[in-house]
C-alpha cells in the first residue's frame, strides 16, 4: 500500500505492551461504569472487547483516548508506549491522538461535521496537524479515500457528509482515523448500525488496514460472531470489569466463564432451532449498585452462596486464558 | 389475579407534576419570578374590588404628590397623578385589567391557534394551505396597525381589545404548534397509532397535544409580556381603555405629559409591566428548559443520562 | 412448499405490488402468499424495500398499484373506516422501540391504547386485569404498569409493544426488524419470548430482517428482495443450502457466523 512505512524499535516487539490498562475506572457521579480493567495491547495485536449494552465498552475506549469529560472521573492507569495518559494535560494528550491511538466512533453521522465537505474534513487533518500545503493535503486525502474503497475520490470530496450513505460515511470516519498513521486504532462499533453487506465490507477493510499497517486495534462491539472476523484476542467486559479474556477462537470453543457461555448460547448463529436459544436470564446489573461479590450472581446458573459473599479473581486456566469466576478451572475442564 | 388487579389502577400524572413542582422549587431565578408573578396576581384579584373607588378619586390639592410619603395614608406612598388619584390604588385597580387582557387574549389566542395549528398540520391539504396564507396576513400586518384600525371603527372596549389583540397573536400559536406537529407526525410512535386503527381526531387529541401543549404553554408565558406591551401600546395610542377602565399602559400614557413634572406617573406603572414582562419571561425561559427532559437531568432530576437520552 | 401452503388457507396474498416514491421504485411488482400459521422472512440489504413492503400492506402508505387480498378482501379497496377496523385483525411492531411508543404514556396505557381504538375488544373494567395478564404474557413485572418507557431498557419496550400488539390478538403480525436495535443478549430473549407466543397463539406473521442467522432459526419461507424485486423466494432451508440467486449468496457470504472459519483464523493461515 503506502511506500511509508513506520520504524519502529526492533526491541518493541519482544515483551513491551504498546497500551497497558491497570485497574481502569470510570465514575459519572454513583454510575460506576468501568470498575477496574486490566488490559494490555501488544503492538500490531488485534483485541475484541466483548460485552452487552451498558457494560462501560464505550467509556473505556473514550478513556484511553482522554476523552472522558466532567463530571466523568478516571481512576487507574493508562500507559501508552510507555507514557502514563490519566492525568496528562489536554495538551499533550492530543499529541497522542492521532499518531499514537485514534478511534472510530460509534456513530459515524454525529463524527462527522454536516456543514464541512467530506474533502474539507480530511485535508484539514494534515494542514493542521502536520502543516502540509494544501495541495500536498489534498493529494494525501484522496489516496486515503481510494484506501479505504470509495471509489472516484476525486469527485466526492466535495461532498457532504449527508450525500454519502451510511456504510461510506463509516469509511470516511475510518479514514480520517488512520489518517496520521496511529500505532493503536480504537473501533468502538463500526458496523452496528450498518446492514450484512455493507457491514462485512467494513470489517475486512479494518481487517485489511490493520494486517498492512501492523498498526494495533482495540475493536469494540456485542456481537461475538463479528469480534472473530477481525480480532485474535477477546476481551469479556460485564459491569465495567473484564470477566474472562484469552484469544478469540479458544474461548469460542472452549469458555471459562459463565457469562461469556450465556453470551454464546444466546447467539443465534450457535444453534439450529430458536427453542435452542438460551437467553440469559434476568437484568443487566444497576450501574450505581456496589457489589460485594460477583457481579453476575443474580443472573448466573451456577452461582452459589460464596459468589455473592466474596468477588472472584482472576484464575489462569491455560496459558494466555483468564477468568473471572470461582468455577473457572471447573468451567474449563467442562465439569 | 384479583390482587394484581389492585396493583394495576391506572397510574395518575400526579407524580410527572411533583417532580416539576420539585424541579422549580430547587431553581432560585423561576421560583422568584413564579412568586413575584403569583404576588402580583393576588393583589389584583383581592386588591382591585377594594381600591376601585379610590382609584378614580381626584384631589387637585394632592395634584403631582411625592411619592415616598406616608403623611396621606399608604394609598398615596407611591405618589399621585395630575388629578390627584393615588398611583399605588391605580396600579393595583390596573393589576387586574392588564392580566385580564393579557391571561384572556393569550387563552383565546392559544386555544384557538394550536387547535387549528394541530389540525392543518396533520392534515395538510387544502385547509393547511388556506390557514398558512391567512395567517401570513396577519404577520405581514403589524398587529399594532391591525388593532388601531379595527379599535378605530368599533369601539374600545375590553371585550374589543381581547378579541382584536387575539387575533393579531394567533399567528404565533398556529405556527409553533403546526411546525411541531409536522414533526410528530413523522414519529413512528404516530405510525404505530394509525397502524392501530386510530382516527385523525384521535391521534391528535391523544398522541400529538401532550407534546404541542407544553412548547405553547411557554410560548403563552412569553406571549403574556408581549400582550401586556401590545396593550400599552393601544393606549398610549389613545384607542385602548377609557376611563374608568384603566391598565398600566393607560396610565403609562396618560402620565407621559407630564413626564419632566412628575416621572412617577409614568415611571411606576412603567416598572410593573417591565417586572411582570422580566418575571414571565424567565419563567417561560425555565419551563422550556424543565420540559427538556436532557436539560432537567441536568438540572437536578432524579432521571440518569442514559434515560435522559432518549427521546 | 406448493402442496403444504395448498393444504392450508391463505391469509395474506400480494399481487403485483408496487410503490414509486417519485422516481425510486420502492416496490417492483411483489408477489406472495402467507399461509394460516405460517412464519414468512423477509430478508434484504437496507433500502431493499422491506419496511416500505410492511408499511404498504397496513395502508399507513398508499399503495401505486397492485392487490393485497386479506382472507380473500382487497384492502386496497377498503374505505378509510373499513381498513380501520381490519387494522384489528393485522397489527405491527417497528423496527426501533425507542420511537415506536408514546414518551407521555405509561405502559398501562400503552397496552390498554388499542381496546380505546376497539371499543368492542374489551370493556373498560377489564382493562386492568387483560393488562395485568399481558404484561405476565410478555415477561415484566406488573409493577411495571405505572412506568413511562424512559425508564425502560430496549429489551423491556420491545415487550411493551409485542403486548400492545397481542391485545387485540391479531390474526397476522407483522414484524419489521423487531430485533435489530437490541443487544444481541437481549435479541435472544425477545425472540424466544415472540416465537413461544407464537406457538401459543397461532398468529400468522411476516418477519422483516437481515440478519440471516435469525431467519435461519424461526422462518418458515423466506423472501429475498434486492432494490425492490423480489429476487428468490422459497422455503427456508432451500434457500440457505441452495441459493439460487447470486444476490442471496452475497448475503449469505456476508453473514457473520459462529460456526465458519473467522478471517482472523483464515490470516493465521
Ligand atoms: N457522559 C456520561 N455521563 C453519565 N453516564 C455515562 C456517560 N457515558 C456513559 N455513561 C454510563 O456508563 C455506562 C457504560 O456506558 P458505555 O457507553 O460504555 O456502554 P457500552 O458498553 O458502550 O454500551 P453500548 O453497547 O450501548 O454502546 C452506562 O451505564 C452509561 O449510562
Ligand atoms: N417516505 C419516503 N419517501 C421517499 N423515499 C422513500 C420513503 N420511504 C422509503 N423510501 C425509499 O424506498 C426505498 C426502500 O426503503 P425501505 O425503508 O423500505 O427499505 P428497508 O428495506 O426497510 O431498509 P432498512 O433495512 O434500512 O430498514 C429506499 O430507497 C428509500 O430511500
Ligand atoms: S463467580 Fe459465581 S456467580 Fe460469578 S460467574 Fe462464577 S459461578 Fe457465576
Ligand atoms: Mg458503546
Ligand atoms: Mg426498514
Amino acid at each position: 500500500m503506502t511506500t511509508e512505512t513506520l520504524i519502529r524499535p526492533a526491541d518493541e516487539t519482544v515483551a513491551k505492551p504498546l497500551l497497558s490498562i491497570a485497574g481502569l475506572q470510570v465514575r459519572y457521579g454513583r454510575t460506576h461504569a468501568v470498575r477496574g480493567i486490566d488490559l494490555d495491547i501488544m503492538p500490531g495485536e488485534s483485541v475484541a472487547i466483548l460485552g452487552e449494552s451498558g457494560s462501560g465498552k464505550s467509556v473505556t475506549g473514550k478513556a484511553v483516548m482522554g476523552l472522558i469529560n466532567s463530571p466523568g472521573k478516571v481512576g487507574g492507569s493508562v500507559e501508552f508506549d510507555g507514557m502514563q495518559l490519566v492525568g496528562r494535560s489536554e495538551a499533550a494528550l492530543r499529541a497522542v491522538r492521532g499518531p499514537g491511538i485514534a478511534m472510530v466512533f460509534q456513530d459515524s453521522l454525529d463524527a462527522l461535521n454536516p456543514v464541512f465537505s467530506i474533502g474539507n474534513q480530511i485535508i484539514e487533518i494534515f494542514t493542521v496537524r502536520l502543516g502540509w500545503s494544501r495541495r500536498q493535503a489534498r493529494d494525501e486525502a484522496i489516496r486515503l479515500m481510494l484506501q479505504v474503497g470509495i471509489v472516484n475520490p476525486e469527485s466526492r470530496l466535495d461532498d457532504y457528509p449527508h450525500q454519502f450513505s451510511g456504510g461510506m460515511r463509516q469509511r470516511i470516519c475510518i479514514a480520517m482515523a488512520i489518517a496520521l498513521k496511529p500505532r493503536l486504532l480504537i473501533a468502538d462499533e463500526p458496523t452496528t448500525a450498518l446492514d450484512v453487506t455493507v457491514q462485512a465490507g467494513i470489517l475486512k477493510l479494518i481487517s485489511q488496514l490493520q494486517r498492512d499497517s501492523g498498526m494495533a486495534l482495540l475493536f469494540v462491539t456485542h456481537d461475538l460472531a463479528v469480534a472473530r472476523q477481525v480480532a485474535r484476542k477477546l476481551v469479556v467486559m460485564y459491569a465495567g470489569r473484564v470477566v474472562e479474556r484469552g484469544p478469540i477462537n479458544a474461548v469460542f470453543h472452549r469458555t471459562a466463564h459463565p457469562y461469556t457461555r450465556a453470551l454464546l448460547g444466546s447467539n443465534p448463529g450457535s444453534v439450529k432451532h430458536w427453542s435452542e436459544l438460551k437467553p440469559i436470564a434476568g437484568n443487566p446489573p444497576d450501574k450505581s449498585a456496589v457489589f460485594t461479590g460477583c457481579a453476575f450472581a443474580p443472573r448466573c446458573p451456577r452461582a452459589v452462596r460464596m459468589c455473592s459473599d466474596r468477588e472472584p479473581d482472576f484464575v489462569t486456566v491455560a496459558d494466555g486464558r483468564q477468568s473471572r469466576c470461582h468455577f473457572a478451572q471447573e468451567m474449563f475442564d467442562g465439569r | 389475579m384479583a390482587t394484581q388487579s389492585l396493583t394495576l389502577t391506572p397510574p395518575r400524572r400526579r407524580i410527572a407534576a411533583d417532580s416539576r413542582l420539585g424541579l422549580l422549587l430547587r431553581s432560585p431565578v423561576a421560583l422568584l419570578s413564579a412568586l413575584v408573578l403569583v404576588f402580583l396576581l393576588l393583589v389584583a384579584v383581592i386588591g382591585a374590588p377594594l381600591l376601585q373607588d379610590l382609584a378614580n378619586t381626584q384631589n387637585l390639592r394632592l395634584r403631582f404628590f411625592h411619592p415616598f410619603s406616608l403623611e396621606r395614608g399608604w394609598a398615596y406612598v407611591l405618589g399621585a397623578d395630575a388629578l390627584g388619584r393615588p398611583m399605588l390604588a391605580q396600579l393595583i385597580v390596573g393589576a387586574r385589567t392588564s392580566f385580564l387582557v393579557a391571561g384572556a387574549t393569550v387563552a383565546l389566542a392559544a386555544t384557538i391557534g394550536t387547535t387549528l395549528g394541530m389540525v392543518s398540520g396533520y392534515i395538510g391539504g387544502v385547509m393547511d394551505a388556506a390557514l398558512m396564507r391567512i395567517s401570513d396576513i396577519i404577520v405581514t400586518v403589524p398587529s399594532l396597525l391591525l388593532a388601531l384600525s379595527v379599535l378605530f371603527v368599533l369601539e374600545p372596549s375590553i371585550v374589543n381589545l381581547i378579541l382584536v389583540l387575539a387575533v393579531a397573536r394567533l399567528p404565533i400559536y398556529l405556527r409553533v404548534s403546526r411546525a411541531q406537529t409536522l414533526e410528530i407526525r413523522e414519529r413512528v410512535f404516530v405510525e404505530a397509532s394509525r397502524a392501530l386503527g386510530k382516527g385523525a381526531g384521535s391521534i391528535i387529541w391523544r398522541d400529538i397535544r401532550p407534546l404541542v401543549v407544553p412548547t405553547v404553554m411557554t410560548v403563552a408565558m412569553l406571549e403574556i409580556a408581549s400582550v401586556m406591551l401590545a396593550a400599552a401600546g393601544l393606549s398610549f395610542l389613545g384607542v385602548g381603555l377609557q376611563r374608568p377602565d384603566v391598565d398600566w399602559g393607560t396610565i403609562v400614557s396618560e402620565g407621559r405629559e407630564y413626564l419632566t413634572r412628575a416621572w412617577w406617573a409614568t415611571v411606576f406603572p412603567g416598572l410593573a409591566i417591565l417586572i411582570t414582562a422580566l418575571a414571565a419571561n424567565l419563567l417561560s425561559n425555565w419551563m422550556r428548559a424543565s420540559g427538556d427532559p436532557l436539560q432537567a437531568a441536568v438540572m437536578g432530576a432524579t432521571a440518569s443520562r442514559e434515560e435522559a437520552a432518549r427521546p | 412448499m406448493a402442496a403444504d401452503t395448498m393444504a392450508r388457507t391463505s391469509v395474506l396474498k400480494v399481487e403485483k405490488l408496487t410503490k414509486h416514491f417519485g422516481q425510486v421504485t420502492a416496490l417492483d411488482a411483489i408477489d406472495f402468499e402467507v399461509a394460516e400459521g405460517e412464519i414468512l422472512a423477509v430478508v434484504g440489504e437496507s433500502g431493499s424495500g422491506k419496511s416500505t413492503l410492511a408499511r404498504t400492506i397496513l395502508r399507513l402508505l398508499d399503495a401505486s398499484s397492485g392487490r393485497i387480498l386479506y382472507r380473500g378482501k382487497d384492502l386496497l379497496g377498503l374505505s378509510a373506516g373499513g381498513m380501520r377496523a381490519t387494522r384489528r385483525h393485522i397489527q405491527m411492531i417497528f423496527q426501533d422501540p425507542y420511537a415506536s411508543l408514546h414518551p407521555r404514556r405509561t405502559v398501562f396505557e400503552l397496552v390498554s391504547e388499542p381496546w380505546r381504538v376497539h371499543a368492542s375488544v374489551a370493556p373498560r373494567r377489564e382493562w386492568p386485569h387483560r393488562v395485568a395478564a399481558l404484561l405476565e404474557q410478555v415477561g415484566l413485572p406488573q409493577s411495571y404498569a405505572s412506568l413511562y418507557p424512559a425508564r425502560l431498557s430496549g429489551g423491556e419496550r420491545q415487550r411493551v409493544a409485542i403486548a400492545r400488539a397481542l391485545a387485540l390478538r391479531p390474526d397476522l403480525l407483522i414484524l419489521d426488524e423487531p430485533v435489530s436495535a437490541l443487544d444481541v443478549s437481549i435479541q435472544a430473549q425477545v425472540i424466544k419470548l415472540l416465537m413461544t407466543l407464537q406457538q401459543e397463539i397461532g398468529f400468522t406473521s411476516i418477519f422483516i430482517s437481515h440478519d440471516l442467522a435469525l431467519v435461519r432459526l424461526i422462518a418458515d419461507k423466506v423472501i429475498v428482495m434486492n432494490r425492490g424485486r423480489i429476487v428468490e423466494q422459497g422455503p427456508t432451508q432451500a434457500i440457505f443450502d441452495y441459493p439460487r440467486d447470486d444476490y442471496t449468496r452475497l448475503l449469505l457470504a456476508s453473514s457473520p457466523e459462529l460456526g465458519e472459519e473467522t478471517t482472523a483464523e483464515k490470516q493465521e493461515a
